[in-house]
């Protein structure tokens, strides 16, 4: 079955409708919590809010100290092993491309014009896979994140693969 | 194009509900739902991928900007103010209940198919993207935000933003082959 085009997938996209249908409950929900709280402008219940806040606020730090505490030292274990995870994967990453890169011929990857679309786009999304490692290195239990990161090194694996392709083809 | 005199007519009362609301009358405030709240059900539909949170989004929104109504100064479109704060609220309250989710149980909540019947092909495979890039997505493509907005609304970076985009695409379009 033929991939939709971008130009199939923007026409679907502006005709996704403005608007969806809501429960008639939940207006009775809404009129429920702001007929039992104060109007917008209501001044005597900042005093009250503030305290409350405050109280809140001691309450959690001391449970998220007491907390910390407790799950400090697994959590700084976990983030050092993933973070030489992230290293080892990274690095069989780069092997699979510099295998790939010599494969291409020297002579012709040279005459790549510097701003072709193939080199254009690589270097986008190179730069792009950086900034990607770098906050998944802040959060390397992201799994989202991971996700992403793997999905990008399959398309610069795609993208090497294609120009091979392509230049094995202008070689014949 | 020029506004229809309907519509100008709609802004006018729309204003004297917004000026009735900020000093406490509900039924203007109704007035306000009525007009918004299939709009921001849309948004908190596609943002959070199941209806029955999107609903829950939609109606804790509506507490919010009763709440924040009296700093509305009509610098900006009332439309665009409103949108702004549910995107805001509504990835707060799903980032906030992803993480209390995720600590009592290590899974991914998906809901039942049988919810997103009622919905169009492109959204219901909307919905089955990966949260951030869902997220991306729909802000980007569809609510019209740039790259640069997307990247400080959800504190990532634009690059990030941009790959995030271009995996849901990718992501769609196989889907929807």
């Amino acid at each position: 079955m033929s991939q939709l085009t971008d130009k199939q997938l923007d026409d679907l996209i502006n005709g996704l409708p403005e608007e969806m249908s809501v429960s008639p409950n939940v207006w009775q929900k809404v009129q429920g919590e702001i007929s039992h709280q104060p109007k917008p402008n209501s001044s005597k219940w900042v005093p009250m809010t503030l305290v409350a806040s405050l109280l809140l606020t001691a309450v959690l730090s001391w449970k998220l100290f007491d907390h910390q505490s407790l799950l400090s030292v697994p959590e700084h274990n976990t983030n050092t092993a993933m973070l030489a995870l992230i290293d080892n994967v990274e690095q069989n990453h780069q092997q699979q491309v510099s295998q790939l890169q010599q494969t291409i011929k020297r002579v012709a990857w040279q005459q790549v014009p510097e701003f072709s679309p193939f080199k254009k786009g690589l270097k986008e999304l190179r730069q792009a896979m950086q900034e990607v490692i770098n906050q998944l290195k802040l959060q390397p239990q992201d799994k989202q994140l991971w996700d992403l990161w793997l999905w990008m090194q399959q398309q610069e694996l795609n993208l090497l693969g294609q120009e091979q392709r392509v230049q094995q083809i202008e070689s014949i | 194009m020029l506004a229809l005199p309907e519509d100008i007519e709609l802004l006018d009362k729309e204003n004297q509900w917004i000026a009735l609301a900020q000093r406490g009358d509900q039924q203007a405030f109704h007035q306000l739902y009525l007009i918004h709240h299939q709009k921001i059900m849309a948004l908190a539909m596609r943002l959070a991928g199941d209806p029955r949170q999107a609903e829950e989004i939609t109606q804790e929104c509506f507490v919010r900007l009763w709440h924040k109504l009296p700093s509305f100064k009509g610098d900006s479109q009332f439309s665009t103010w409103l949108h702004r704060l549910c995107v805001n609220h509504a990835l707060n309250m799903l980032k906030t209940q992803k993480s209390l989710w995720a600590r009592f149980f290590n899974i991914d909540s998906a809901p039942e198919q049988s919810y997103f019947d009622e919905y169009q092909a492109l959204d219901k495979v909307i919905l089955t993207l990966p949260e951030r890039a869902r997220w991306v997505f729909v802000l980007h493509a569809v609510e019209g935000y740039q790259h640069n907005e997307i990247a400080e609304i959800l504190k990532i970076s634009e690059g990030t933003s941009k790959a995030q985009y271009h995996r849901a695409r990718a992501l769609l379009k196989e889907k929807l082959a």
